[in-house]
């Protein structure tokens, strides 16, 4: 460890910068002051003790023990109930911060009524009974002109899941298609049976610890898993190579052995650079690419199908256990089904009834080399050394086991990403990194993704409560004709799935009716006509609120706090909106407690079969799976989900692209030939950070005594433009700008720019990040397995002084 | 004897500042005020970097107050208001503070508040623990190494709530525990030493 660099100097300087911001006013909103009892000493003050468990958008879930003082959060530690390891036991930055948040200055309080024009963000406080009128007039209007089918009930992530039963019951629309966490998945999806596209990885990240390379690309793992990142430095103490590929030098870089600066999108092309050095020098593994892997199946060179036992009848969308694959077989000289063969080829080239077949291996190395792609090529393209993309293939192909960790917020959102995760399964399957200790390949994010969970029942509805048909995905709803006219968004919908939010902007104006419901006065609650106020995971008026699992265990959400302000439960909330509209009234659970009862009791997950909801209660909220201790390693089941049973290269799905095999694209707007760069030369790049789970925690005070939102520049690139710390500045393209200070920061690649992702319009001084970016549908729409995934990284901007 | 101190893996800080809030919640530090915060050495801004891209280097530093052997600020003060435990702990008994701030200007670690004015709080109340004694107006405060989590046989909660566990405490007058084992085994420092100041802080890597 160097000397450090700080002096006392320093120290004095430092303490400018952190903790000398005050806090954000009450912005409007009725200070808590007039709804809660006033401080009071802390001594001969009553406490109690309550759990709850924390977020499910950073897929923590932590357990939480909350001691409570007079009515008011004292305290927030990590669950100490006995069976609840110390690996479980995380309280991040994020959970410090509720003492403050759960009472902040942007709760929603009361129910809102729109008084402004739509979008203008000016409200009246309501009451419940007001805001249900209001709904049951409006929603009943657009239901008795238009239909049922004519509402949209969508939301991101931590709040719509609290209301798993109200998009049924009013037999609305959904999202359709999530358009975000699905790029890398539409490539490398299909390759290892995920029919999900989110290529959440198994095993779990626990698995690095046996790992002897883990090469982690456009993943910020540290600050977006902080409650399983503690995985990233046992992997690292354990004797792992870690290497983080990214364009900036995040806090996970500068943690990893090796940082490896690249150009922005370009993951794809290391890849098949990586591709070509582990052919070009046979580091690959032949023995498990003849057994595990398509790579023998054989190809018609002309047409580019598959050959199938019964040619006639085959389809691209059909299981190898229906029509099987065929295969070389070395051993009897013909071709066989690819299960029966002895000694399957991976080279060469065939002919049979007088046609020409190759294996999808033969096919690969042709691709490669017809294409250049070369570690020069790679070079040119990711401006990372031949000699560096070389290494990192040697270390992936020998030094073995390997793990490829791809993260959601970075090659996942450019428009190459179904290329990008579509190299990625290459490489796995070339080396037989995947299903074994130590080797895997996909998205590590988040240890409720890729650790144990169970299934819950779900409460049963009469079978008149289901989905309308959806008429397309919602982000495509903002263009092409459809039949809906009004939105119930529940959470921060509007910023965080859609980008251009001008186009958004025009949208949500065009709409007869907005409901927003949240915890809290996000950007998207501004374009509500009703706003209604939801409770936090920390209050509740009954003994058990919700119920998750996640990470290896059952976790409860107690009491900890009765709702605050004119907040309600979610359960709650669904139960009025169904009155209010006359539907499901007696076929909703009538108590929280009731559903959580349910939940397990009629769950037939042998995982949860000893566990009641009072032995719950009893051990403080949180109980352990019976295979806690155990790394999750389901990829071998995934695997059997393919077409062939095996790891699937050869993609005849995408054929008809020309990407049957990866072939590179740029980037969509940041393509190095763009003539838009003239104009917008640099990139606009949303990172993400331990302070924020996207929008949420924007507005914790605590936070903003730690930061307050600025664009990152490079110094050069500053300079270029005149530009000094603390200008404020029009960050802009042709779709929108927005004001915000600007600061240098070295970690920031030349000729990008970079910022948390997820800010609030209030946030800053103009306009909002999503007013930049792009929008443009994947040009593969029509064959990606989730559709497109907005590619939000792959925006050009300029930069210049306000 | 006993001489309580903190031995904090820097190799395993992120500067995810759970640390800096955890204090923050437990010893009811009013709004502006931090007793502990997470450096980003030789950066202005968080999370910065040291170097020209692509040559960069990071470390970060969580800084509170070092609980001196020979603490600069207890000789400075004029009523015996900062003073040294038993076990080893800097404290302040905010009764005889009066708010001179001579202890602020001789701690070369600057990591000691002041109360300019009533501590304000956005929460409209204390938090914290029930034991930890409310400031004044008027009165110097910094880390007590959680002196009521310790007198209670706890860890300070800095160490607690870190999600890496980068923070160890112990006794080093106890050669059995961990942090003793760590100032024997590793390549542990101490923040400028030159000011002969001996602090129960150690940072390893």
């Amino acid at each position: 460890m160097g000397e450090t660099t700080v002096s006392r100097r320093g120290f004095l300087k430092a303490s400018a910068t952190v903790g000398a911001l005050g806090l954000a006013g009450a912005a409007g909103m009725t200070t808590t002051g007039g709804w809660l009892a006033p401080a009071q000493a802390n001594a001969a003050a009553e406490e109690y003790v309550g759990y709850t468990f924390h977020q499910n958008h950073c897929t923590g879930h932590c357990s939480l023990k909350c001691t409570v003082r007079d009515g008011r959060l004292a305290l927030i530690e990590p669950n100490d109930a006995e069976n609840y390891q110390k690996r479980y036991r995380i309280a991040c930055v994020r959970a410090m911060s509720e003492i403050e948040h759960v009472y902040g200055s942007q709760r929603i309080q009361t129910p809102l009524r729109r008084v402004g024009e739509r979008g203008e963000g000016k409200f009246e406080s309501i009451t419940w009974d007001e805001a249900l009128a209001d709904i049951k007039e409006n929603l009943g209007a657009i239901w008795d002109k238009y239909g049922k089918s004519a509402v949209v009930v969508g939301g991101t992530s931590d709040v719509k899941v609290r209301y798993p039963h109200l998009k049924q019951i009013f037999n609305a629309q959904q999202d359709g298609r999530t358009g975000i966490d699905v790029g890398v998945g539409n490539g490398l999806g299909p390759m290892i049976g995920d029919s999900s596209s989110f290529v959440i990885c198994t095993s779990e990240a626990r698995d690095w610890a046996r790992a002897k390379t883990v090469i982690l690309t456009s993943t910020n793992f540290l600050e977006s898993s902080v409650p399983s990142a503690k995985t990233f430095f046992e992997a690292k103490e354990a004797g792992a190579y870690i290497v983080s590929v990214d364009t900036h030098f995040t806090t996970t870089a500068g943690k990893a052995n090796q940082w490896v600066p690249i150009e922005p999108g370009t993951d794809g092309a290391l890849f098949l650079g990586m591709v070509s050095a582990i052919i070009d020098n046979e580091w690959y593994d032949p023995e498990s690419m003849k057994t595990g892997t398509a790579f023998p199946f054989l190809v018609d060179v002309e047409s580019g199908t598959l050959l199938r036992q019964d040619p006639a009848t085959a389809t691209a969308k059909q299981k190898g256990s229906e029509n099987p694959f065929m295969v070389w077989d070395v051993a009897v000289g013909a071709p066989v089904p690819y299960e029966e063969a002895v000694d399957p080829a991976i080279e060469g080239t065939f002919d049979i009834d007088g046609r020409t077949y190759a294996t999808e291996f033969e096919l690969l190395k042709e691709s490669q080399k017809k294409n250049g792609y070369t570690l020069e090529w790679a070079s040119k393209v990711t401006t990372i050394d031949p000699e560096v993309i070389e290494d990192l293939a040697r270390r992936y192909a020998c030094d073995t086991p390997a793990t490829l960790s791809l993260g959601w917020g970075g090659s996942d959102k450019y428009m190459n990403a179904d290329i990008c995760g579509h190299a990625a399964g290459v490489l796995a399957a070339l080396t037989g990194n995947y299903g074994k200790p130590g080797a895997s390949v996909g998205v590590h994010v988040g240890g409720n993704y890729s650790g144990w969970s169970a299934k819950l029942a779900g409460w049963k509805l009469p079978d008149e409560y289901k989905l309308a048909t959806q008429e397309m995905p919602s982000y495509s709803m903002r263009y092409e004709d459809n039949g809906v006219h009004a939105y119930i968004a529940l959470g921060d919908m509007f910023q965080q799935h859609y980008a251009n939010m001008n186009v958004t902007d025009q949208w949500l104006k065009s709409l007869d009716y907005v409901v927003y419901v949240d915890m809290y006065h996000t950007t998207s609650a501004d374009w509500a006509d009703i706003v209604l106020p939801a409770c936090t995971k920390f209050e509740t008026p009954e003994e058990c609120e919700s119920l998750k699992v996640a990470y290896g265990h059952l976790l409860g959400q107690g009491k900890v706090l009765d709702p605050l302000f004119d907040s309600k439960t979610d359960l709650e909330i669904e139960r009025l909106l169904a009155k209010t509209m006359g539907v499901a009234v007696d076929d909703l659970p009538k108590s929280s407690y009731e559903f959580c009862d349910y939940q397990i009791a009629k769950s037939t997950d042998k995982k949860l079969a000893d566990m009641t909801l009072d032995k719950l209660l009893a051990n403080q909220c949180v109980l352990p799976l019976p295979c806690v201790d155990e790394i999750r390693e389901e990829y071998a089941s995934q695997i059997k989900n393919t077409l062939s049973g095996r790891f699937d290269v050869y993609q005849e799905a995408r054929l008809g692209a020309g990407q049957a095999l990866p072939v590179y694209e740029d980037p969509e707007e940041l393509a190095p030939d763009n003539p838009l760069r003239d104009t917008y030369p640099l990139q606009f790049y949303q990172a993400r950070t331990k302070f924020q789970i996207h929008s949420m925690f924007c507005d914790a005070a605590w936070m903003k005594e730690l930061y307050e939102p600025y664009l990152e520049m490079n110094p050069q690139d500053m300079e270029a433009r005149g530009l000094e710390d603390g200008d404020v500045v029009e960050v802009f393209n042709d779709r929108g700008s927005m004001k915000v200070p600007v600061r240098p920061s070295a970690m920031v690649r030349p000729g990008s720019t970079r910022i948390f992702e997820g800010l609030w319009t209030r946030d800053m001084i103009e306009g909002n990040l999503q007013c930049l970016t792009n929008d443009n549908l994947s040009p593969r729409d029509g064959i990606l397995p989730a559709g497109t995934s907005t590619a939000f990284q792959d925006t050009l901007v300029e930069v210049r002084k306000a | 004897m006993t001489r309580m101190a903190l031995a904090i893996n820097t190799e395993r800080c992120i500067g995810c500042q759970t640390c800096t809030l955890a204090c923050k919640m437990q010893n009811n530090v009013p709004d502006g005020m931090l007793w502990n915060r997470v450096i980003t050495e030789g950066s202005d801004i968080i999370d910065g970097a040291q170097g020209v891209y692509p040559d960069l280097t990071r470390s970060y530093l969580p800084i509170a107050c070092q609980h001196c052997e020979n603490p600069a600020c207890l000789k400075v003060c004029p009523t015996g208001a900062t003073y040294k435990d038993e076990q080893g702990r800097i404290e302040i008994d905010y009764d005889n503070c009066i708010g001179c701030r001579m202890c602020m200007a001789a701690c070369p670690y600057n990591v000691r508040v002041f109360n300019w004015s009533d501590p304000v709080r956005g929460t409209g109340a204390n938090y914290g623990d029930k034991d930890v004694p409310v400031r004044p107006k008027g009165v110097v405060e910094k880390c007590s190494l959680c002196k009521e989590r310790t007198d209670r046989g706890q860890e300070p909660m800095c160490v607690q709530n870190c999600p890496y566990e980068a923070r160890v405490f112990g006794d080093l007058d106890d050669p059995d525990s961990e942090i003793s084992k760590i100032l024997r085994t590793r390549n542990t420092r101490t923040l400028l030493d030159h000011y002969g100041t001996n602090p129960s802080v150690f940072y390893f890597a």
